[in-house]
C-alpha cells in the first residue's frame, strides 16, 4: 500500500487519530509519519472537517464581510480561521452551530482576566454554579456537588481580591 | 542551568513530558494572517517591553527574530518541541520568547498572537499551568488579551475557543503498543474527551513509541477539570502500561536480548539513523524502568531523544549534513552521552 500522504513511497505505518470519539486510521510511510508527528506536538485540528460537514448549511455565495477585517465567510471556510475578535460577533449566526458541535457546549467557564473581569460578571457566574450546585445536590449528585462548591469558592475569593485591589487603587 | 527536560519528576518511566500551551490574541489587531509585516514587528516588540519587567529567577529570557537564524537551528528548535514545524517554516516576522532552560517558549505571530508554552519533565500539569497563567496575566495586563463573555479567550481557530488551553502530556507505550493496544485506547480515550495521537507499525515502532495525549474540547470546560481529566486518564493509561510491560516480562530471555542488544547499539554503533537513534532509545528506557538493564537517568534518556534529530545533530555545522555523515555524528553524540552519564 503506497503512503496516503505523499502518495509515493510504501507505506510502513498506521496512524491513528481521534476527533470527537471517531477515530480516523491513515497509512503513512516512515518519513511522512516522522513529519507528521513531529508536527502532531503543536497541530490542532484543524476546522475543515468540521466546517466541510456543515457545508450544506451554508448559503453558496453570501456577501456579507466583516466591517472590522473584511474576511468573508468563504474565506473562514476555507482557511478554518476567522479573521479578527469581531469575526465571531459579525458570523454569529453561522459559526454558533459549529462551535457548538466541536466543543459540545456554548459557553465559556474557565479563566476570566482581570482585565475585562467585572464584579458584575462574577456574581453572575456564581449565581449561576448555585444553581446548578442545588440542582447536583437534589439529584444526590455528590462529586459534582464538591466540584462546584470549590470552583464557587475559588470565584468568591477572586472576587474578593478583585474588590480589594480596586479600593487599593482608588 | 539544567534544560527542562533534566528536572525530575513523577512518573517518568512513562511520561516523557508535559505541556501546557495558552492560545491567545491582542483585541486591537486583526489575527495572524491579516497582519502586515510591520504589524507582526510592532507586536513582538510589545510582546518583548511586557515581558521586560517580568522575575524568573535565572532563568533568563531570550528574545529570538526567526528571520536571524538559520534554516537549520529553527528546525533543532521544532525537534526539540520548542516551536511549531509551520513557524519554523515561515519565519517571516516572527518572535520567538525562549527561556535558558527551554522550559517557557512564547511564539508571537504563530497561528495565534501568542502561544504560550511550558514544557515540564515527566508528568507535572500544575507546576506548567500555573507557569503559564502567570505568563497570561503579565502579557494580558500590557496587551490586553481578546476576551468575550459567552466565547472565553477569542482564537483564530474556533477549535481553540473558551480557555484556548491545550494541555498534552508525552506517553511512552512500548508494551501496549508491543500488545497491539493503542487503537483500542485511541477509541477509549476518544469517548473521554480526549485525543492520543502518534505513529505505530506493524510490530515495531517507527518513533520509539511514543504518544501525545491532549485534551480535545477547550469550550464549556475549566482549566482545571480539562486537567483533572487528562489526568486521571494518564494514571489509567501508566498502569495499562505496566501491566502490558509484565506480560512482555513473562518472555523473559526473548525480551532481555532485544533490550541488551539495543543497548549495545546506543553504546558502539558507529552510524546510527534516526529511525534505529528513536527505536533502540524506546528499548532501552523500557529496560531501565524495568530494571532489565543497568541504570541511566531519565535526565540523560530526555536529552538523547531530544538532541539526535537530524537538524539537531547537525546545528552545531550550521547546515544540514549528508545523511551518512548525520548518522555518523548522531552515533558519536550518543556514544559521548552514555559515557560521560
Ligand atoms: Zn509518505
Ligand atoms: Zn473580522
Amino acid at each position: 500500500m503506497k503512503c496516503e500522504r505523499c502518495g509515493q513511497r510504501e507505506a510502513t505505518s498506521v496512524f491513528t487519530q481521534t476527533v470527537n470519539g471517531t477515530s480516523k486510521t491513515v497509512h503513512l510511510c516512515s518519513q511522512c509519519a516522522q513529519e507528521q508527528m513531529m508536527g502532531g506536538w503543536f497541530s490542532d485540528f484543524g476546522l475543515g472537517n468540521f466546517m466541510g460537514l456543515s457545508h450544506s448549511g451554508y448559503a453558496p455565495h453570501t456577501s456579507k464581510q466583516c466591517p472590522n477585517c473584511g474576511a468573508t465567510l468563504e474565506e473562514i471556510r476555507q482557511t478554518g480561521l476567522v479573521g479578527c475578535a469581531k469575526c465571531y460577533e459579525t458570523f454569529a449566526p453561522e459559526l454558533s452551530g459549529t462551535i457548538e458541535r466541536i466543543h459540545g457546549a456554548s459557553a465559556h467557564v474557565g479563566k476570566i482576566p482581570s482585565t475585562s473581569r467585572t464584579a458584575v460578571q462574577l456574581e453572575g457566574r456564581i449565581s449561576e454554579l448555585k444553581t446548578r450546585l442545588a440542582k447536583a445536590v437534589a439529584d444526590q449528585n455528590f462529586e459534582q456537588a464538591a466540584a462546584l462548591r470549590d470552583q464557587i469558592r475559588d470565584l468568591e475569593a477572586q472576587n474578593q481580591q478583585d474588590q480589594q485591589g480596586k479600593e487599593k487603587a482608588e | 542551568m539544567n534544560a527542562w527536560y533534566q528536572q525530575t519528576a513523577p512518573q517518568q518511566d512513562v511520561v516523557l513530558s508535559t505541556r501546557i500551551r495558552l492560545a491567545r490574541n491582542v483585541a486591537s489587531l486583526p489575527f495572524g494572517s491579516r497582519l502586515s509585516r510591520d504589524q507582526r514587528e510592532q507586536l513582538d516588540t510589545q510582546v518583548q517591553q511586557a515581558l521586560e519587567t517580568i522575575h524568573l529567577g535565572d532563568n533568563t529570557l531570550s528574545f529570538l527574530r526567526l528571520d536571524d537564524m538559520d534554516p537549520v537551528e529553527r528546525q533543532a528548535l521544532v525537534e526539540q518541541h520548542e516551536i511549531s514545524p509551520d513557524f519554523a517554516k515561515n519565519p517571516d516576522g516572527r518572535l520567538l520568547v525562549l527561556s535558558q532552560d527551554g522550559s517557557i517558549s512564547i511564539m508571537v505571530n504563530e497561528e495565534d498572537h501568542l502561544r504560550i508554552q511550558v514544557l515540564h519533565s515527566g508528568l507535572a500539569l500544575k507546576e506548567a499551568y500555573e507557569l503559564c497563567n502567570r505568563l497570561d496575566d503579565v502579557l494580558d495586563s500590557q496587551l490586553g488579551f481578546a476576551f468575550d463573555r459567552k466565547l472565553g479567550y477569542l482564537t483564530a481557530c474556533p477549535t481553540n475557543l473558551g480557555t484556548g488551553l491545550r494541555a498534552s502530556v508525552m506517553l511512552h507505550l512500548p508494551g501496549l503498543q508491543q500488545q497491539k493496544l493503542i487503537s483500542r485506547l485511541a477509541d477509549t480515550v476518544g469517548k473521554l474527551g480526549l485525543t492520543i495521537r502518534g505513529t505505530y507499525g506493524e510490530g515495531s515502532g517507527v518513533v520509539g513509541a511514543v504518544y501525545q495525549l491532549s485534551n480535545q474540547i477547550t469550550l464549556g470546560i475549566t482549566e482545571k477539570d480539562a486537567m483533572e481529566n487528562l489526568e486521571n486518564v494518564t494514571a489509567q493509561i501508566i498502569q495499562s502500561e505496566e501491566q502490558a510491560r509484565k506480560a512482555l516480562a513473562q518472555n523473559q530471555t526473548a525480551l532481555e536480548d532485544k533490550l541488551w542488544r539495543s543497548y549495545g547499539v546506543l553504546k558502539n554503533a558507529r552510524l546510527l539513523s534516526s529511525e534505529e537513534c528513536q527505536q533502540t532509545l524506546s528499548w532501552v528506557r523500557m529496560g531501565v524502568a524495568m530494571k532489565l538493564l543497568p541504570p541511566i537517568s531519565y535526565s540523560t534518556l530526555n536529552q538523547l531523544l531530544l538532541n539526535t534529530g537530524s537538524a539537531s545533530v547537525c546545528k552545531d555545522q550550521g547546515q544540514l549534513l549528508r545523511p551518512e555523515d548525520r548518522d555518523k555524528v548522531r552515533a558519536a553524540y550518543v556514544r559521548k552521552v552514555l559515557q560521560e552519564s
